[in-house]
């Protein structure tokens, strides 16, 4: 059909503008736009995090703390190793929040915190450090984490077998798996004993525990040593 | 075979007392668990032997029986437990019982 023909005006189609997230004429979210800082405004949704912008664009976050300790200030130039260095900033800050409240939830080891953070792209250098820090401020301890592992697992009757492999999974060290089993041991020593009729002379008592034990996967020496604890010295 | 620290370390104990029942059905236990009924079976056995009161050792003797698919010998020990357990005056482990026996049946 020739619309020509007809006498009426057809505009020219014009290509379809979409509004993006920032705004019609937000050139790029290249976060090394160089250009001087117009704005430094607090996050409203989380005070103890700050927003850098240039031009009206948010170009960094960064935790308010750390604001002064960078030089951010309006008018402050933004360069590119700026960029980078809030960019850095602000992943030790994140990984820190996310270890905190992987903490809060339950007892995490260094070695489970570190692979946490990895599987969420950031880089081993700065999870690395995260958790060091952590662990030097207390938060994190490992001996800890491998004790809740295994009180966990032994509340789920778990074998000691299954306990050493779950903290050998979490990266407990050989010192600290040793302590965390052999705690392990005494509790479920504990356990046997409640059980037991307190009529058996102490022989069967000590043969009954022990074998207990060792269904449960703990080694003789284990075994003998959270069984002395609770019922004394072995018979002859 | 290989034998398993805990099945050495019961071994070790059961020469203390070799009728002590508690450590026999631990034996039978750990044999079954690796899947060997007949050293299984054979503990149990011994287990009911020195104490036929010990009425978890026929469930479990009974489920090591049927899983090897000697559902007879399964049916007959469920019998002799639930016999033992109505003697006892156990209801819980002669709930258990019957309900195996009637799988089995």
């Amino acid at each position: 059909m020739n619309w020509g023909s007809t006498g009426i005006n057809v505009p020219p189609l014009r290509p379809q503008v979409r509004p993006s997230l920032f705004g019609d004429n937000v050139p790029s979210r290249d976060i090394t736009t160089a250009g001087r800082i117009s704005a430094i405004s607090p996050d409203l949704k989380n005070p103890t995090v700050t927003f850098v912008k240039v031009a009206g664009q948010v170009v960094a976050r960064v935790p308010f703390v750390e604001v002064d300790r960078l030089g951010l200030r309006v008018g402050a130039t933004w360069s590119s190793m700026l960029a980078k260095t809030c960019e850095q900033v602000w992943m030790t800050y994140e990984s820190r929040e996310t270890c905190i409240k992987l903490m809060a939830v339950r007892e995490h080891t260094s070695v489970q915190l570190v692979a946490k953070l990895k599987s969420k792209g950031v880089n081993h250098e700065v999870a690395s450090r995260v958790v060091e820090d952590l662990k030097k401020e207390g938060v994190v301890n490992d001996e800890r984490a491998a004790e809740a592992i295994a009180h966990s697992e032994g509340k789920k009757g778990s074998s000691a077998t299954k306990v050493k492999a779950r903290l050998r999974s979490a990266g407990a060290g050989a010192e600290v798996a040793l302590k965390a089993d052999k705690k392990q041991a005494k509790e479920a020593a504990q356990k046997l004993v409640e059980k037991l009729d307190g009529r058996l002379a102490k022989t069967t008592k000590w043969r009954r525990v022990m074998s207990g034990l060792a269904r449960r996967g703990f080694d003789e020496d284990t075994a003998r040593a959270a069984t002395r604890s609770l019922l004394g010295a072995e018979p002859e | 075979m290989v034998r398993m620290p805990s099945i050495a370390q019961l071994e070790k104990l059961l020469q203390a007392d070799p009728q002590d029942p508690f450590v026999l059905y631990g034996l039978a236990q750990e044999h079954a668990k690796r899947g060997d009924t007949a050293q299984a079976v054979l503990f149990y056995d011994r287990c009911l032997a020195a104490d036929p009161m010990y009425l978890y050792a026929y469930y479990h003797k009974a489920r090591a029986l049927q899983q090897a698919g000697r559902t007879e010998e399964a049916l007959a020990t469920v019998k002799a437990g639930g016999h033992f357990a109505t003697r006892a005056q156990d209801a819980h482990a002669a709930r258990e019982l019957s309900t195996l026996q009637d799988e089995l049946a």
